[in-house]
């Protein structure tokens, strides 16, 4: 419920057609997909954050007609959620401000007459004194004393009440402002900065050392982890604020921990919670069982230990890329650097697809283990798991075919431009084909992940792998044609086969008159790719102009 | 600003003492003050005379005044260093607060233990189980420590 509103909404603000029903259909929606999931969140720089804040504050003093400095408290009271802000004072105003300590009108100062201060119990006038949102009195240099020695305490000075015990009458920012030092007025607002993103659902800080930037989730936050790429350069997860990890869940997120650092199965309190239950009395059971749950773990581990590997030297390629290639290739293409973006902009896809492909084997350690459980909660019949694993697989290698080509291109064919083995009339094209190519392995990796994320059972009904529930109930309209698609994609050799003879030979020899079972498109002889989406415009190519799979009639 | 303060504190003491407890300067140092609380007559101290030390911060009356037993007391909300658990002595403090409205807090922490936020769990434990207990062990100790 909640991934489907955060998806929904992402779709609504960024004009996306898709719905969020929609389901695993690679042929159908891929376009509009991408853009859906591309800015589900805003980076904001100290600035830009300060201006964003005073707009969040404007907008609703608009609606209450209560000064700003009165919103700040009353939006802080409800974690700066302007929909409860309004819900709860349009319900019961009087109660929202004797919780915020607004009961009490704004004093007037009376211009005449004397007052004990009841801090310093000197007579002042009163005219020189300064009160809460109370008729209480206190000397200037007694109120700068309270508020500074409250700004040391840290932020919670921002709801500062009267400094009279039984009063609960809030100071005003006018006061604060009015009083103190300039150091502390800053400090002040600091407090009220950070307020504004720690308290704040929709928004929090980047983990990374150093980097003051926030991040503003613009979907609705749920429990499910977003991952974040600040303009620092730091990737995260906006709900644990580890390193990002989709498709898998936050907790699983922390695998890690679970292996090897905890001294690996024998020493992990999993393996204790099983041997008192008494799983493991048995001797060779013991035996049997320790070594294939080693091996099940060795066996992802690695994978994802390699990923992790692989992702970080492609990190380094990238800066290597930036810092040393793009200058020769700019001379050697005579196009400026601005230009050559697309580069670097493939290299980050590349770094980006690994940590994604690094998190599935995390994913597919848990999901497909032994006591695996479906959504519902109920645990997966064996024959069943099997074949969500096949497919899940499937999908694993597709993706990794898909990065191991970007990853080539944007590596070898970028050095044989530089040693001359390619002629340099190529770039135009070369260029071309790799900002396609980045494209569309951008949006199969969000794809897969957001269906990893909604499910196997879900993913796997869709695609046509229909096997235990009746068709009625699920997209009845769409499963058929898609199971059709599975039995005609094909496998991962006849692909290979099928690239190999296509390449170099290009579309030249195709027969006219194929341009039957074209998709949507058909009437124009476009035709996508049914394994990475891309819309091909010459009808007359037999495999993909991107990922070179052989072309397969939809009918 | 904190020695005006804390002189003006002391010379309405004098002008107007509160019952049941005194308070003043230990020697010359202004910011080091001794006081006596009087056991209130409807609790277990009874008839005792408990000694206060009071240590005023630089920053006082905008921080809290240190207050401390220097007489053993058996209460839940004072240890044996006599340290004193008292919410206006923390984060409560404000700086409308006076010594002498302090030690009238503490005369009524006296009579009315407050055993959920306890500073010696095992008295607390013993005030909310066995009462008798509690204030047999409470006056025994006033008789010994906090009577001539």
């Amino acid at each position: 419920m909640d991934s489907d509103y955060a998806y929904s909404s992402a779709e609504e603000s960024y004009g996306s057609m898709g719905s969020e029903d929609e389901d695993f259909d690679f042929d159908s929606q891929a376009e509009m997909e991408t853009h859906a999931t591309k800015v589900p969140y805003v980076v904001y720089n100290e600035e830009r954050l300060r201006a964003r804040q005073h707009d969040a504050v404007k907008a609703v003093a608009g609606v209450l007609s209560i000064s700003e400095g009165d919103v700040v408290r009353v939006l802080r009271q409800f974690k700066w959620d302007a929909n409860r802000v309004n819900e709860e004072w349009f319900a019961d105003e009087e109660s929202v401000r004797r919780r915020v300590g607004l009961s009490e009108e704004v004093p007037e100062a009376s211009t005449s007459g004397k007052a004990t201060c009841r801090i310093c119990f000197d007579e002042f006038d009163v005219k020189n004194m300064r009160a809460a949102r109370c008729k209480h009195f206190f000397c200037k240099p007694c109120w700068r004393g309270y508020i500074s020695t409250a700004i040391s305490c840290g932020p919670s000075v921002l709801s500062l009440r009267c400094p009279l015990p039984d009063c609960s009458a809030a100071v005003p920012q006018s006061v604060v402002k009015e009083v103190v030092s300039e150091a502390d007025v800053r400090r002040y607002e600091t407090y009220g900065m950070r307020s504004f993103v720690e308290d704040n659902r929709q928004l929090t800080w980047c983990p990374s050392p150093g980097c003051e930037h926030a991040v503003e989730a613009r979907v609705e936050v749920g429990s499910e982890p977003m991952d974040i790429a600040c303009s620092c350069g730091a990737t995260f997860c906006f709900q644990c604020k580890e390193e990002a990890h989709r498709p898998v869940d936050c907790e699983t997120g922390s695998w890690a921990e679970h292996g090897e650092r905890t001294g690996g199965f024998y020493a992990c309190n999993r393996y204790e919670v099983a041997k008192k239950k008494g799983d493991y009395d048995e001797e060779a059971l013991k035996r049997e069982h320790a070594k294939n749950a080693l091996e099940r773990y060795m066996h992802y581990y690695q994978r994802w230990a390699e990923n992790d590997r692989a992702r970080v030297s492609a990190l380094k390629a990238m800066a290597n890329v930036i810092e040393q290639k793009l200058e020769g290739l700019s001379e050697l293409t005579a196009t400026p650097t601005s230009q050559l973006k697309f580069l670097p902009d493939a290299w980050a896809q590349v770094v980006d697809c690994r940590r994604i492909l690094k998190w599935t084997y995390a994913y597919g350690y848990y999901r497909f283990g032994e006591h695996a459980i479906g959504r519902n909660g109920a645990a997966i019949p064996a024959d069943t798991l099997k074949q969500q694993q096949e497919f899940f697989e499937f999908n694993q290698g597709q993706a990794e075919s898909f990065l191991e080509k970007l990853h080539g291109m944007a590596e070898k064919q970028v050095i044989q431009f530089l040693d001359g083995s390619m002629p340099a009339e190529g770039w135009g094209k070369f260029r071309e084909t790799l900002i396609g190519l980045t494209d569309v392995t951008r949006s199969h990796f969000d794809k897969l992940v957001q269906e990893l994320e909604k499910g196997m059972d879900v993913m796997l009904h869709a695609y046509g792998g229909d096997m235990d529930t009746d068709d009625a109930e699920g997209p009845s309209a769409p499963a058929p044609a898609a199971a059709k698609k599975k039995a005609s994609r094909p496998s991962k050799k006849a692909r290979a086969a099928s690239s190999r003879g296509a390449s170099g030979s290009g579309a030249a020899a195709a027969p006219e008159g194929d341009s039957d079972g074209d998709g949507g498109a058909g009437g124009w002889g476009f035709w996508q790719c049914t394994a990475c989406t891309y819309v091909n415009q010459d009808p007359r190519r037999h495999t993909c102009e991107v990922c070179d799979n052989t072309r397969t009639s939809n009918k | 600003m904190a020695s005006k303060r804390i002189q003006k504190e002391l010379q309405d003491l004098q002008r107007d003492p509160p019952t049941s407890c005194s308070a003043g300067p230990a020697g010359d140092d202004l910011f080091h003050w001794q006081a006596t609380i009087m056991g209130p007559g409807d609790s277990p101290y009874s008839g005792g005379v408990f000694f206060v030390m009071i240590h005023f911060p630089p920053d006082y009356p905008f921080k809290p005044p240190k207050v401390q037993f220097q007489t053993k007391v058996y209460h839940p909300n004072v240890n044996s260093q006599g340290s004193i658990c008292l919410d206006i002595l923390k984060e409560q403090w404000s700086p409308a607060l006076t010594i002498s409205k302090v030690l009238l807090s503490i005369c009524s922490l006296l009579t009315d233990p407050n055993p959920d936020d306890p500073l010696v769990p095992e008295i607390a434990h013993i005030y909310k189980t066995d009462r008798q207990r509690y204030e047999e062990t409470a006056r025994e100790w006033t008789r010994k420590y906090a009577m001539g």
